[in-house]
């Protein structure tokens, strides 16, 4: 009897387990993603899983359809005036969100925006590049002074405090259309589930269960039916890295971005392409120009003491070392930036540094500064208790003492911990990763080395960056932006405000007959009208 | 037998009690900030601390949590914007409980026949080879066994789905990797437990009167071998049930495992708090239960119960 129930077992045991992977619908696309979108509310979602999904199912007024190209979207025309302040959009007519009946109209775009900069709300993404939004966001001005303005049911206006290029209207927390009496059925939890969020894009979201996957469906209301090119995209959270390697070749993932060599090569043995690769971001020391301490702040408030820091790393060595799969960086702006196009030839310091003009550099700075090498003070190391953070910082550190005879100091930290001593000083050099922006870092890195926006974090002051900064943002057309920003980014390289080591690339790899897919100008994945 | 149970309640009461108050102080002392970010402007932050009441003092925090808990609020994650750590629990507890006990269900099975066989087999290759299994499955962690197996049946024999939850296919895989560490330790346990057994008199009665082999080992010695090992049933299946975090990430399974990691590396207070109260609250309920268990399968401790009362 004993043995016959073993033997059903073993045999129940053996049916299950030959049985093939469900074999997928071939209109579906299974993209992996590392996280968890965790909120699809505009005002708060800042993963890329989270923006995946958006960029999918939630369209702006402009289009960003990548290569720094942008068509019309849900505005079907456009106008600004000559100081590129204030812009005009003419929405097209007779739009509906994803139930097919509630039309998007102007009033939207405006709800939208004030939610987003709420003061009472608290969002993570308010952002005050609109006139009069920082004043009313501080309870220093009213709503009415806000720089949006309907015109009527199709028209909308906008004005800024510094011009505004078509790139800025592609954001979903400041531009994108949401029905307010729809939100306001989910005071606390819009966009936390697939119910409790109403988009308008090519897609919409069918399921999600949180933690797992998101699948999204074509929107059968959308006005360009066109560009949904799949039955279904679906989403798994959690499908990156070695996870990912086993999938890809399992046949249970179809695209995921890679970084490192040994996995790209597992996967294009076994007959997957890389389609694409773009910067993710640019990777270094921040540096503390007041420093931790005041004897710290004494070396690295001083120009030439930190241009020899810059020149003793031999970037090649790191990359070769312990950032594999990352481009040694020569100067700020990454290869895949619209700013590095306008001005490709620039390089700001060789990538497998200069010893000898390093030591020349800390000879003059030591002069200025009256003292002798021996009089140097340890300097502070910061990093996320990482160990790939920790091995870089390790190389950083031996190639300072050999080079120079700089002696520094690792400190591994929590994340959390990580920020708070950054945002509050508490450090020498960090290192950590800045990403790019669009149309250049003027609109998120560069800003925190202004002394409008001085905090603690850089230990920054410098009326010549400012104005420098000032006169690339103030410009009215792009080819200004990026001419006046090649300046700054000249005086950022020279005076070493930070030390930029390398750019981290993701490389996008799918089927070889996989195709029609990209990353925007903005950097999210739109596999919308991906044909295979 | 109802003061007996009415007291241990009172004792698991207060013990929740005194795990949440600690965990709130102890949580307040990690350094960092939740909402600390460089992209986030300081004028926001500032705004989101005081919107979630991190600007008030420590211990108003304190009276303010106690109250809504009373109430059975455990208040918003401050991370998964929108979501209510009662909802967090909800879906993802389930998952994980359902992967635990399967597990623990495999292991407790295997375990203690592994444990038999050493024990029948005591110093011949059969007790070798399983002790030999039991120490690698102590030994080794689970973060390689796991890929592991995901390579070697996932993709190279392709029998099983490399990741995924939702078919009995895809709990097969976890499940073994989750158990296996248990799987060694009740071999081992059960094994020292039925060799003490094995030399009593109550045995040596049992085969005098020339019961049949199987009947004194399974009548016998597995049962009075069990007692001591049902003390760990509670903790056992507490742990098994709340989920892992490497198991769950590995195979791509939408558990609470994940959640007692993340919610401290984000500082997510309400997260932290909801879980290890969920989490106190349960092994206190199991515990209780294998007290009264106890009782059921010793009857030397029902009898002591009964005589206090």
């Amino acid at each position: 009897m004993n043995r016959k129930v073993i033997a059903c077992l073993l045999a129940l045991f053996l049916t299950l387990s030959v049985l093939p992977v469900l074999a997928e619908d071939a209109n579906i696309v299974r993209i992996g993603m590392g996280y968890d979108p965790n909120t699809l509310d505009y005002a708060e979602v800042n993963l890329d899983s989270a923006n995946f999904v958006i960029e999918a199912t939630a369209e702006t007024l402009i289009r960003d359809i990548g290569n720094d190209e942008y068509v019309p979207g849900l505005a079907e025309s456009w106008e600004k005036s000559e100081d590129a302040k204030t812009w005009t959009f003419h929405l097209r007519e007779g739009l509906t969100y994803q139930d097919g009946e509630t039309p998007i109209t102007a009033e939207d775009f405006r709800y939208n925006l004030m939610r987003t900069i709420d003061p009472e709300a608290a969002h993570g993404n308010a952002s005050f590049f609109i006139a009069g939004a920082l004043a009313y966001y501080e309870g220093e001005g009213t709503a009415e002074d806000v720089g949006v303005k309907v015109i009527d049911d199709y028209t909308i206006e906008y004005t800024f405090e510094n011009p505004a290029y078509e790139s800025t209207f592609t954001s979903v927390s400041l531009f994108g259309a949401l029905e307010q009496a729809y939100v306001e059925q989910y005071p606390e939890t819009w966009g936390a589930s697939a119910e409790a969020y109403l988009a308008n894009g090519p897609y919409m979201v069918k399921e999600w269960v949180s933690d797992a996957s998101v699948s999204l469906v074509k929107n059968p209301a959308y006005y360009n039916p066109s560009l949904a090119t799949l039955d279904e995209i679906r989403v798994i959270v959690g499908a990156t890295g070695d996870t990912g390697v086993d999938m890809m070749l399992a046949g249970e993932l179809d695209i995921a971005d890679f970084t490192k060599p040994q996995q790209i090569q597992t996967l294009t043995d076994a007959g997957f392409e890389v389609k694409f690769d773009y910067i993710e971001s640019y990777q270094g020391l921040n540096v503390n120009h007041a420093g931790k301490t005041e004897e710290t702040g004494k070396f690295l408030g001083n120009a030439n003491f930190l241009t020899a820091l810059n020149l003793a790393l031999n970037r090649e060595a790191m990359v070769l070392s312990v950032r594999q799969g990352e481009i040694p960086a020569n100067r700020l702006t990454a290869p895949s930036e619209a700013a590095y196009a306008a001005n490709p030839d620039y390089e700001a310091w060789p990538t497998a540094g200069d010893p000898a003009l390093a030591k020349e550099y800390l000879d003059k700075a030591l002069e200025e500064l009256g003292v002798t090498l021996d009089e140097v003070p340890t300097f502070g190391l910061m990093c996320f208790e990482a160990q790939g953070s920790i091995d870089t910082l390790a190389v950083v550190q031996d190639m300072w003492l050999q080079t120079l005879g700089i002696k520094t100091e690792i400190e591994a930290v929590t994340i959390q911990v990580m920020i708070g001593n950054a945002m509050s000083g508490q450090y020498d050099f960090w290192l950590g990763g800045n990403s790019p922006s669009v149309p250049d870092a003027c609109e998120s890195y560069l800003t925190g080395f202004t002394t409008a926006n001085y905090t603690p974090l850089r230990g920054y002051s410098d009326p010549t960056f400012d104005a420098l900064y000032n006169k690339t943002v103030a410009a009215t057309s792009l080819e200004e932006r990026y001419a006046n920003y090649a300046e700054l980014e000249k005086y950022f390289c020279e005076n070493v405000l930070g030390i930029i080591t390398t750019w981290t690339v993701n490389y996008e790899i799918a089927p070889a007959n996989y195709g029609n897919f990209y990353v925007t100008s903005g950097g999210n994945l739109n596999v919308s009208s991906l044909t295979k | 037998m109802a003061k007996y149970l009415l007291q241990k309640v009172l004792i698991a009461l207060a013990t929740v009690f005194v795990l949440a108050t600690a965990t709130f102080f102890m949580m307040k002392l990690i350094p960092g900030d939740p909402f600390a970010s460089l992209t986030t402007k300081i004028e926001v932050q500032e705004r989101q601390r005081e919107y979630y009441g991190l600007d008030k003092p420590v211990v108003e925090q304190y009276l303010t949590y106690m109250n809504n808990l009373l109430h059975g609020n455990l208040g918003y994650s401050l991370k998964k914007t929108g979501r209510t750590v009662v909802d967090i629990i909800r879906e993802a507890f389930p998952v994980s409980a359902k992967l635990g006990l399967f597990s623990f269900i495999i292991a407790e099975l295997i375990g203690y026949l592994f444990g038999i066989l050493c024990a029948q087999f005591r110093g011949k290759w059969p007790d070798y080879l399983l002790m030999i299994f039991a120490v690698l499955g102590i030994a080794m962690p689970s973060m390689v066994i796991g890929p592991l197996l995901r390579w070697l049946f996932g993709v190279v024999l392709r029998w099983l789905p490399v990741t995924g939850w939702g078919s009995f296919q895809q709990m097969l895989m976890p499940a073994f990797v989750l158990g296996l560490g248990t799987i060694a330790g009740n071999t081992r346990a059960m094994r020292a437990s039925m060799l003490g057994t094995m030399t009593q008199d109550y045995i040596m009665t049992a085969q005098a009167k020339g019961l049949p082999k199987a009947k004194v080992v399974m009548r016998h010695e597995f049962k009075n071998s069990l007692v001591p090992l049902v003390a760990n049933l509670g903790p056992g299946i507490a742990g098994v049930m709340m989920g892992s975090f490497v198991v769950e990430s590995m195979f791509l399974i939408p558990g609470l495992g994940r959640y007692f990691v993340d919610s401290i590396t984000n500082l997510d207070y309400p997260l932290i708090m909801g879980l290890t109260i969920f989490y106190g609250t349960f092994l206190v309920t199991l515990n209780l239960l294998v007290d009264v268990l106890y009782g059921f399968l010793d009857p030397r401790i029902r009898e002591a119960v009964k005589g206090a009362a």
